[in-house]
């Protein structure tokens, strides 16, 4: 990837801020929604908890919409679903109490699971479930058991939304 | 925070774990082989394209 963002006119700006709050409030996020035409590493979206949730922070950055045309990649849909299983982890008062101390791999597979839970059926769905699926796979979980347990999260983050 | 990791980096690690069809009728197993089959088109153009250059030579 090159070190900086193409540069973009303001209405490019304005266009992905407008598609950006189309995706947060679609996947259910509450709080501010902000898109910052930079790189940070975040993989093209990072969750902020405020003091409540209706000033939680979802940033997207020009990464995210990279990643949104190449069709080898995430969509900007999916990237924003999984800020908002970052949410729902954060502010489920049963969620977050049983997530407290955890390590950082299961939240980030419950992300996910969420994520693709606001999604309902269709690819970006699929893709997020994948993305979980790897996830403990990649933290050494076998192969049957690591989709045993995304079954099992699966059907318990269900009953629990 | 999303990650960098691409798709198609978690499809490859998926087929390489899983195979290329996932056994199972659950929700899960069917998402799975489905993000595993879409890179099937590809992966058949390539072997496609093999068959006929070696029945070319």
């Amino acid at each position: 990837m090159p070190t900086d963002p193409e540069p973009a006119d303001t209405k490019e700006i304005a266009r992905r801020r407008r598609r950006v709050l189309e995706s947060a409030r679609s996947v259910g996020f509450v709080g501010r929604v902000e898109y910052r035409h930079v790189y940070d590493q975040s993989g093209g979206a990072h969750y902020g908890r405020g003091s409540s949730q209706k000033v939680d922070l979802l940033t997207v950055t020009a990464e995210a919409f990279e990643r949104d045309a190449d069709s080898e990649d995430f969509s900007l849909l999916a990237i924003v679903a999984h800020e908002r299983g970052h949410q729902i982890v954060a502010r489920h008062p049963r969620l977050s109490r049983r997530l407290s101390g955890s390590s950082l791999a299961a939240e980030e597979v419950l992300a996910s699971l969420l994520g693709a839970l606001t999604l309902g059926s269709g690819f970006d769905s699929d893709s997020l479930v994948a993305k979980a699926t790897a996830e403990l796979l990649v933290n050494g979980v076998a192969p049957d058991g690591a989709v045993r347990l995304i079954e099992e999260l699966w059907t318990t983050m269900k009953e629990l939304l | 925070m999303t990650g960098s990791k691409k798709l198609k980096q978690i499809r490859a690690e998926l087929e390489a774990a899983l195979g290329s069809k996932p056994a199972g009728d659950s929700e899960i197993a069917s998402a799975l082989r489905r993000v595993i089959e879409h890179t099937q088109p590809t992966t058949r153009k390539k072997a496609k394209r093999a068959r006929s250059t070696k029945s070319a030579s």
